[in-house]
């Protein structure tokens, strides 16, 4: 008898509802068959069986919400056993949503999520003891101690919601540092996760990743700023609307943003485990910027693959088609996934700066304020100017302040420059 | 009750013990004549005479040794070192000999010695002067090892110490001979040789301390109290035998313990604690356990320098807030 879970089915996912049941209690089920249509965060995506048999029992009823790992229903042999043969959800709760966020980042559709229980939760003796006395899945509470720990606090508070009937607040964990619009952030303190081909961290890298990581549990953010003079690019765009050719400011960045990846290519990484659980870091070859996109409830954030080597023009296209693609609902799942470095663009609403949050695995985020008219000094004369500010936040654990300069200072450049924008 | 100070406390009680028991002794260096380097035997050479209160050449071997040998026949001598530091010349004496006899002598001699000595440094007395090795005999079984904080603690385990027919190494602290406290007249108290005691209660965090660095406790805990934080306050009175159960049911309420000691922070009586703490208590900590110790340099003289490596209230309280982190 197989049990069917909650799948994984994007990178931050955390829940999916039952959005359709195709097959009911008692058909014939073969593997690689639909059986049910998942809604995760982002999209609607279709479940396959992974194995054949008869659908024993659907555990969770469509439209219900569930964490990923939770048994939605039960595959067997044979026909529908009469006496319920798995616990009911209730009582199902806490043990399968005891399936963690497994290790894959990327999972494919075949991998059945398997390693029950190799991510240590961090928590405190005392409030381990407590846990297990009230049968409490420490995995749903938040830590407020060092490092995200649980302290015996932590599990008290979130029984007493619980008998409360209430939903846990992650009440006592830090908050975002930044009230910008964020780009799909998974809860509190995501564990790294582990990626092929993560190199091991240096001795030094990994002291700074600890000791951000203590000071700024889950990712811990930097933020730098840097003011860029857009006459130029701003020139060069009215001479390509001329020539029929529409291109938006945010398209010059999201093509500037690739080229200076390219040339400082640190940028370009993620902070993940090793194969062997250790701190590492992974240098990525290509270089795939997400463009976030607001919604009316929220954002989404459609990834422009190879954008250093793509012409701006196609750029253009793609950023257009996907949003308007994501704006309708009808956005694909793998377009909103493996991006490496991500461009948030407020200027419309003629915010001057703002900083965004990174979506893991990515190591940066920039985040794109309004051109604007202001006086600038130029030649000893103050004359009006159209400037720019431009913030990036990075991952601390494995980018530093200086790092994180130089790059914006290559991106400064290269939009001052814009002709070597469309090089 | 009266409130004398515990250099008197410690006074009364070797005039109380000299008087009750004939065999009872004093010596040390410049504790007759002299009235005591720390005028903690003021009056007593008057008062029972030089073959009561012997005072001996700067020669700690060897009246160690006279003093080893006198109790094994039969007296009760107790001999002032006049800071821990001299006994290093001696330690022969107390941990080949004095330790041991009653064991290697299958049980025959016992030998019933006090040595009393301050221990730990305040007041620029340099690095060779400012030491604490309490957990040097500590360490050594055989020994028992005192080291009270309050003048009624001092009368008793004082009391206690003499009546004792094993080797007990009594620490005093010379921060500590002008505190005062409530000490009872006219009462034979002793507190017992290996028994903790809970100073001050409290709900949030347990602070094992002893000596002077209890009194640095206490003052803490009141400190913190005008915080809300409720620090409860572990004496432990007797470092050998330890009271590890008075310890562990106190770091079961609070689930949190701080451990603080003046003497180097590696392999010192904090390591000790924190070990038996995590052994005996780990289901029921919130947080690791914290030390608070001595920095690991010879003494600076500089008084500055002097102060910074020494723990202190201000790097207690660090260590509080540390084992507090995240808790509301």
């Amino acid at each position: 008898m197989g049990e069917v879970t909650m799948p994984r089915l994007s990178d931050t996912m955390s829940e999916g509802t039952v959005g359709r049941w195709l097959k009911q209690p008692g058909d014939q089920v073969n593997a690689g068959e639909i059986i049910a249509e998942i809604e995760t965060d982002k999209a609607t995506m279709e479940l396959e069986a992974f194995e054949s048999g008869t659908l024993q029992q659907i555990i969770i009823p469509a439209g219900q919400t569930v964490p990923i790992g939770e048994v939605i229903a039960i595959i067997g042999a044979g026909p529908v056993t009469a006496a319920p043969a798995a616990p009911p959800p209730a009582a199902a709760a806490p043990t399968a949503a005891a399936a963690p966020p497994a290790a894959a980042a990327f999972p494919a559709a075949a991998a059945p999520p398997v390693s029950a229980d190799t991510e240590r939760v961090l928590a405190s003796p005392v409030a381990r003891r407590l846990a297990e006395e009230l049968g409490i899945d420490l995995r749903q509470v938040p830590g407020s101690g060092p490092g995200g720990r649980i302290i015996k606090e932590n599990v008290e508070a979130f029984a007493a919601q619980r008998q409360a009937g209430g939903r846990p607040a992650p009440a006592a964990v830090p908050p975002a540092p930044a009230a910008a619009p964020a780009p799909p952030v998974t809860a509190p303190p995501v564990p790294p996760v582990s990626l092929p081909g993560a190199e091991p961290l240096g001795r030094m890298r990994k002291a700074i990743a600890r000791a951000m990581s203590d000071a700024k549990p889950g990712v811990p953010h930097i933020y730098v700023t840097i003011e860029v003079l857009m006459d130029a690019a701003m020139a060069l765009r009215a001479q390509l609307a001329a020539s029929g050719v529409r291109i938006s400011v945010n398209d010059l960045v999201v093509k500037a943003a690739a080229k200076a990846l390219a040339r400082v290519p640190a940028v370009n990484s993620s902070y993940s485990l090793t194969a062997d659980g250790q701190p590492g870091r992974i240098q990525h070859q290509q270089i795939n910027v997400s463009v976030a996109v607001a919604l009316d409830d929220g954002l989404v954030a459609p990834v422009v693959r190879d954008a250093d080597k793509k012409s701006i023009a196609t750029i253009s296209a793609e950023i257009r088609d996907m949003a308007l693609r994501a704006r309708e609902g009808k956005i694909k799942q793998q377009e909103l996934e493996g991006a490496t470095f991500q461009v948030s663009n407020l200027g419309m609403f003629d915010i001057t700066e703002f900083v965004s949050i990174i979506t893991v695995p990515q190591a940066a985020s920039l985040a794109v304020g309004a051109v604007r008219q202001v006086p600038v000094v130029k030649d000893d004369q103050i004359v009006v100017g159209q400037v720019m500010h431009l913030t990036i936040s990075a991952d601390h654990r494995i980018i530093d302040g200086a790092l994180a300069a130089r790059y914006l200072k290559e991106l400064k450049t290269l939009l001052e420059h814009p002709l070597h924008v469309l090089a | 009750m009266p409130i004398i100070t515990y250099r008197q406390a410690l006074n009364d009680t070797l005039g109380e013990e000299l008087a009750r028991d004939p065999n009872v002794l004093l010596m040390g260096e410049e504790i007759g004549v002299f009235q005591g380097s720390y005028r903690i035997t003021e009056g007593l050479l008057q008062e029972f005479g030089p073959k009561r209160v012997v005072d001996t050449p700067i020669a700690e071997e060897g009246f160690v040794g006279v003093a080893v040998g006198a109790a094994m026949l039969g007296l009760r001598p107790v001999v002032e070192i006049m800071t821990i530091n001299f006994i290093l010349v001696a330690i022969d004496q107390v941990v080949n000999h004095a330790s041991k006899i009653h064991y290697m002598f299958g049980g025959q001699v016992r030998v019933p010695l006090v040595i009393r000595t301050p221990s730990g440094g305040t007041g620029q007395l340099g690095a060779t002067h400012s030491q604490s090795f309490e957990n040097w005999f500590a360490y050594c079984p055989g020994l028992k090892v005192v080291a009270p904080a309050t003048p009624y603690d001092a009368k008793g385990l004082l009391r206690a110490a003499v009546r004792d027919d094993d080797p007990v190494i009594f620490i005093e602290s010379l921060a500590l001979y002008d505190t005062k406290g409530e000490v009872p007249e006219d009462d034979d108290y002793v507190v017992p040789i290996g028994l903790a005691e809970v100073k001050r209660p409290g709900t949030d965090v347990t602070v094992v301390a002893y000596s002077r660095m209890t009194a640095v406790a206490l003052q803490v805990a009141q400190r913190l109290a005008n915080e809300g934080i409720s620090v409860e306050v572990v004496d432990l009175r007797s470092l050998r035998p330890l009271d590890r159960p008075t310890i562990i049911a106190s770091v079961k309420k609070t689930n949190r313990a701080v451990v603080i000691a003046e003497d180097w922070y590696s392999y010192g009586v904090t390591a000790e604690i924190a070990a038996s703490i995590q052994e005996q208590a780990f289901d029921y900590l919130d947080a690791p356990v914290q030390r608070v110790a001595g920095l690991e340099v010879p003494l600076p003289y500089a008084k500055e320098l002097s102060a910074a490596s020494k723990p202190n209230a201000n790097s207690l309280i660090y260590a509080i807030r540390q084992v507090l982190a995240g808790k509301t």
